[in-house]
């Protein structure tokens, strides 16, 4: 099961977890200013381990398989997005477009969707931005759903959806 | 070189130990004397090109060297140009022997044996038979900063002038580098495009090859990258902001044969211990500052230095950088946060940039931070040699100087 880590959790014991698997390293793709670094390594089992960190969400975990390590799955960041905090919701919504990329969960909106009609633009576009880069198909028209109650998620969809360009 | 030392007592016998290499070619009373004196001219004219000296070393090597008597050769080592060739020599100081991979490589790069040739043969074989290993092949990888552009020096090969190493006054000093290949490649190869010989191949073909390999990919951090000539380790440069250098080395720590740290207790030295030989000279003469060595005190007047330094070296783990910026994020005064924001900005840490944004009270920084979040950051481009656009200074400012007096009547008013 896919995982984001928790903080407290270094690179080297990454590279501890994946050494005691038995996994031999096969490819390190370093960041670049968009694209994730990327660590995949082969299991004896013929499985892999495929660890990524997304910078621009700030989230890094592993997809598929995954060592025993402190983290969260999806199922947990789903509870975490229904948190009275904020920034506990916005990590948890981070995580869940690093884990899900294109996979929507139709209860994911009505746990965003206050923050996304947020008038305070430092709570309406963090949450915009981590459910575009997400890529979860219906978001695009939940949002056209909404132009007239929040006319700044407008930017966000000529930014991410190819919308004609508006004044900034 | 100690041309009239007779050869101790108990290298005769060695000559008869079965593990000797079989590659080895045992010099004669003439051959010996050959060979010490081809070393000394080599040496006769003072600095080599390609070896980064400092008056400590270049003494230390001269002491050493005087104690040295060649005794063997070892196989021919082509490098990927088969123009390049290296001939490892085997020396003794009178107590044991001492491999030198070649003899531009100084004394204290030579690997220590002791009286054993069955190190010896370990040695010769793990530098002439290393594999190409993949990036993500190599057991071990070590970052550090280099400093500023301006703060590293190179020789130019033209006027033995110590210039600041910009990639191109780099690549010059790496041609005459006994240690790394003159062939590189930029971010936008993953792995080392040149084949492991480039005979039959001719320099026109070369150098289009090079325009090639030099490119940078499309966001990706500016970096140029080369093998080392015998342990084919890499060698990656990566230019940051600001002209900040930081290098990453990728290597096979059992070919170390403790060179590095035997440097390290002999002249106070701070590299990895078990660095291949070849690696270790193509590094020495360059700052290098390991992360746990950066000094980033907000206090200071170094700390926008310091922090830059520290991001650009650990700049592809993302927890340990987020973990770094947060702990100055709520420094009380604005221009510490100020570089939090830059570093943010330089390495696309949108996520963490959105969280600072939701606790500042600056004004400025709040604007900037909003323009971040709504319309992202641009990344970083390059020129076709591989470079940042505006990267060298404008050596030609005296003479637009002169141009513009001869333009005076057109232009000197705006």
């Amino acid at each position: 099961m896919s995982i984001i880590l928790r903080d407290e959790v270094p690179l080297q014991a990454v590279y501890a977890a994946a050494e005691a698997a038995g996994g031999t390293l096969t490819h390190d793709i370093p960041r670049s200013h968009w694209a994730t670094r990327k660590l995949r390594w082969s299991l004896p089992d013929g499985g892999e381990l495929l660890y990524v960190e997304n910078h621009v969400l700030g989230a890094r975990g592993f997809l598929g398989a995954s060592p025993e390590l402190p983290s969260d799955d999806a199922p947990a960041l789903l509870d975490l997005l229904a948190s009275p905090d904020r920034l506990t919701r916005l990590r948890a919504l981070r995580g869940l477009a690093f884990l899900c990329r294109g996979q929507w969960d139709p209860a994911i909106w009505p746990l965003v969707q206050a923050d996304v009609l947020h008038a305070d633009p430092r709570v309406h576009q963090p949450a915009l931005n981590a459910l575009a880069i997400a890529e979860w198909a219906p978001v695009e028209g939940l949002l056209r759903l909404h132009l007239a109650d929040a006319p700044w998620v407008l930017r966000t969809l000529e930014r991410f959806y190819g919308e004609g360009a508006g004044e900034e | 070189m100690s041309t009239q030392s007779p050869l101790p007592d108990w290298l005769p016998p060695l000559r008869e130990d079965p593990r000797a290499p079989t590659t080895l070619t045992w010099l004669d009373e003439q051959e010996r004397a050959e060979q010490d004196e081809a070393v000394a001219a080599h040496y006769a004219n003072g600095w080599p090109l390609g070896v980064l000296f400092t008056d400590t070393l270049w003494e230390a090597h001269k002491a050493d060297l005087a104690k040295m008597r060649a005794v063997a050769t070892g196989p021919t080592i082509h490098g990927r140009q088969t123009m390049f060739s290296y001939t490892p020599i085997v020396f003794t100081d009178g107590e044991q022997l001492f491999l030198a991979l070649c003899y531009s490589h100084p004394t204290y790069l030579w690997l220590p044996c002791g009286r054993d040739l069955g190190e010896l043969a370990r040695l010769l074989r793990g530098y002439t038979e290393a594999p190409r290993l993949k990036r993500a092949e190599f057991p071990r990888v070590h970052r550090a900063c280099m400093g500023f552009i301006q703060h590293n020096r190179v020789p130019n090969p033209y006027s033995g002038e110590l210039v600041a190493a910009y990639p191109h006054d780099l690549q010059r000093h790496w041609t005459f580098s006994p240690f790394a290949d003159t062939h590189q490649w930029g971010s936008a190869y993953r792995e080392d495009p040149w084949e492991p010989s480039l005979e039959g191949l001719n320099q026109i073909h070369i150098v289009i090859r090079s325009r090639e390999y030099v490119k940078q990919g499309d966001d990706e951090v500016c970096s140029f990258t080369r093998a080392t000539i015998f342990s084919h380790a890499h060698l990656k440069m990566e230019l940051h902001r600001s002209c900040m250098w930081v290098m990453e080395l990728r290597y096979d720590p059992s070919l170390g044969g403790g060179v590095s740290q035997a440097f390290n207790e002999r002249f106070d030295g701070g590299f990895p211990p078990d660095l291949p030989v070849d690696l270790f000279g193509a590094i020495l003469g360059f700052y290098h500052y390991p992360a746990e060595t950066i000094t980033v005190a907000p206090d200071e007047e170094s700390f926008p230095v310091g922090l830059q330094a520290y991001c650009a070296t650990i700049c592809h783990d993302l927890g340990a950088l987020t973990e770094a910026l947060r702990g100055y994020a709520k420094h009380p005064e604005v221009r510490v946060r100020a570089e939090v924001q830059a570093a943010c900005i330089t390495y696309n840490l949108s996520a963490l940039a959105e969280e600072l944004w939701a606790e500042e009270t600056d004004e400025e920084m709040c604007e900037l931070y909003r323009r971040m979040s709504q319309f992202g950051v641009t990344g970083p481009t390059y020129d076709e040699q591989g470079e940042p656009p505006d990267l060298y200074p404008d050596d030609d400012d005296d003479d637009d100087d002169d141009d513009d007096d001869d333009d005076s009547d057109e232009e000197g008013e705006e």
